[in-house]
């Protein structure tokens, strides 16, 4: 039998093995952690109060006075809060998007977010948040882990990566008509006023109540993501492919519904429904990881504390009275972005 | 020795059974052919054997045991799987993605040699640093070959190798999946073209509407009769290998 193999074997020795160069990962993620920190210090020092930052980091640590107040009560809370949220949204989004193995995946596009924030105003504006105020993120979480298993069980059943989105796109559609609704129906006279804080996310007047209920659920949730990505790089290799390496798809499908409605309900109900944020950060910073969705969860989660927190820094310094809310920010850098990957996409499909 | 054997095993999708009483045995050291019409089970047979469908009645045995007493880890390490399914939805490295191979052995697993060695009988070491999406049909398909021999599996199962393939990469595949049975791995190959079976295989399992209509060396499952009756096709013989020639 003639041998293509051995053909081709004769010439390996010389050839050898051509490792992969060695990518500046672990170095990228140290500066997009460095640069989370430095934008969230920027954020801390801007704000439409006159006031020296010696004045403003000294009041952190004193006990009374117009600079504690204002560094305490408004500027921390509005700073760590945008870390937070935007941690909770890149992690979230890099899990998705390794998950339905889709780009377009995005806790906003997917109607988590929006579904978090239904969650959110129920418990807001019917009074039930009123008798804990764990049920504010447990609620919102509750909504998120409602379209999380939808999304869920439609990618068992085998959905093709559009179908998602466009059921995505529709519950997205839902939670906001809903989100509208029930604030109208809402006993609350200022609910209104408030809905569009609601659907669109904004870091004004955040508390460091709002901070402390958000934390704990956004690390756990990003800690589940991350214990699952290692099962994600197969998963690029299809379901079955995966199985056979002896991946627990199921139990990696519910570890990531269960990590992402953690991290972007508790984030939302905080601060709203912010989008895009989770579709943006994983697809720009998947080259410099090797593309392997594993490697990802992390470096997006920094990534995603530094866009909240620019476009947080950007909203106040382009609109100092406040009426730039974040979560437009956000929307006009990733609405063209999706339309563009889009494109893109249908390119390479051709 | 029967590596993998399936025993009257019974498997349905949404009630309507698509193996049924089916019985098949897969050597050390030897190709199996699996060949069938269109829908005559050939896939499911694999996803049977390899625990990613469940079956209704009968037994499935593993190196000789029971599929259903072994961990979903065992398994993976006993028997690696390449699915027709090749498409990688992330550009990745070619070194990782034969790396994957690896999985079955956990995080802590130095599989660096054994990486290393599939990619060189796969003649594919010269792309480790190139991306997936940069390859051709050919080189993808023995990247992916590659990745499925790093888990150094003694059981090799493949879903239609040769499809997509221009002759000179269905050739050099089948050659490499020869390679493994003479280090004596069980390879089961489900198969189309009866022409790359007769020839590459040494023993063909013939399904039929989910039935196994025989087992055997190509020259006695694959016979006038048989042909007509399973394929519905007359064959010329090429040096003892069947080449499908007309209708019947």
């Amino acid at each position: 039998m003639d041998s293509v193999l051995q053909t081709h074997s004769e010439t390996m020795p010389a050839k050898g093995i051509a490792l992969p160069r060695a990518d500046n990962g672990t170095l990228i993620t140290i500066a997009l952690a460095v640069l989370a920190l430095a934008l969230a210090a920027i954020s801390f020092a801007i704000g439409p109060a006159q006031i020296g930052l010696s004045d403003l980091f000294g009041g952190l640590f004193a006990q009374h006075g117009t600079a504690t107040v204002i560094a305490r009560e408004i500027r921390l809370p509005r700073a760590l809060l945008a870390v937070v949220v935007g941690g909770a949204l890149g992690a979230s989004g890099a899990a998705l998007q390794g998950l339905f193995r889709n780009p377009l995946a995005d806790p906003g596009v997917t109607g988590v977010t929006s579904s978090a924030g239904f969650g959110a105003v129920i418990a807001m504006y019917f009074g039930f948040a009123a008798l804990n105020p764990l049920i504010l993120p447990a609620s919102a979480i509750a909504g998120s882990v409602a379209t999380s298993t939808i999304l869920y069980f439609l990618s068992r059943a085998g959905a093709e990566r559009t179908a998602l989105i466009l059921a995505g796109a529709a519950i997205a559609s839902l939670a906001t008509a809903m989100t509208a609704l029930a604030m109208s129906l809402a006993p609350n006279p200022y609910a209104m006023s408030e809905m569009i804080r609601w659907m669109m996310g904004s870091l004004r007047d955040s508390t460091l109540a709002d901070f402390e209920l958000a934390l704990v659920p956004v690390i756990v949730g990003i800690a589940i993501l991350w214990s699952a990505a290692r099962s994600l790089d197969a998963l690029a290799l299809g379901e079955e492919a995966a199985q056979s390496l002896g991946v627990n798809v199921h139990g990696v499908r519910r570890r990531v519904v269960i990590g992402v409605a953690l991290a972007t309900g508790a984030a939302t109900a905080a601060a709203g429904a912010v989008s895009f944020v989770g579709l943006v950060v994983p697809h720009l910073l998947r080259p410099f990881y090797a593309h392997e969705p594993a490697r990802l969860i992390i470096p997006s989660a920094l990534g995603g504390a530094a866009l909240v927190t620019a476009a947080d820094i950007a909203v106040r310094l382009i609109a100092p009275d406040g009426q730039l809310l974040v979560g437009v920010m956000t929307a006009m850098i990733g609405a063209p972005f999706f339309v563009w990957l889009i494109l893109r996409m249908r390119r390479e499909a051709l | 020795m029967s590596a993998l054997s399936l025993l009257h095993v019974r498997a349905s999708y949404a009630a309507r059974a698509v193996l049924d009483d089916a019985s098949a045995s897969f050597v050390a050291g030897k190709v199996t052919g699996i060949v069938g019409p269109n829908g005559a089970g050939k896939t499911t047979l694999l996803r049977v054997a390899l625990g990613l469908l469940p079956f209704d009645n009968g037994d499935v045995q593993v190196l000789e045991r029971s599929l259903k007493d072994c961990s979903r880890e065992w398994l993976a390490r006993s028997m690696a799987y390449l699915p027709q399914e090749s498409a990688v939805q992330w550009p990745m490295l070619v070194e990782r993605i034969v790396t994957l191979g690896r999985l079955p052995y956990g995080p802590r697993d130095n599989g660096a040699a054994a990486v290393a060695d599939a990619m060189a009988r796969c003649d594919v070491s010269q792309f480790a640093a190139r991306r997936l999406n940069e390859l051709s049909a050919g080189e993808r398909a023995r990247v992916l070959l590659a990745r499925a021999l790093a888990t150094q599996a003694p059981i090799l199962l493949v879903d239609e190798p040769a499809a997509h393939l221009d002759p000179a990469h269905q050739l050099q595949l089948m050659e490499l999946l020869r390679a493994e049975a003479a280090r004596g791995v069980a390879v089961a190959i489900t198969l189309h073209d009866l022409s790359l079976a007769s020839r590459f295989c040494d023993e063909i399992v013939v399904l039929r509407n989910g039935h196994v209509a025989g087992q055997g060396a190509p020259g006695e499952v694959l016979s006038d009769a048989a042909l007509a009756q399973v394929f519905g096709v007359a064959a010329k013989r090429l040096d003892g290998n069947v080449v499908p020639w007309s209708r019947v």
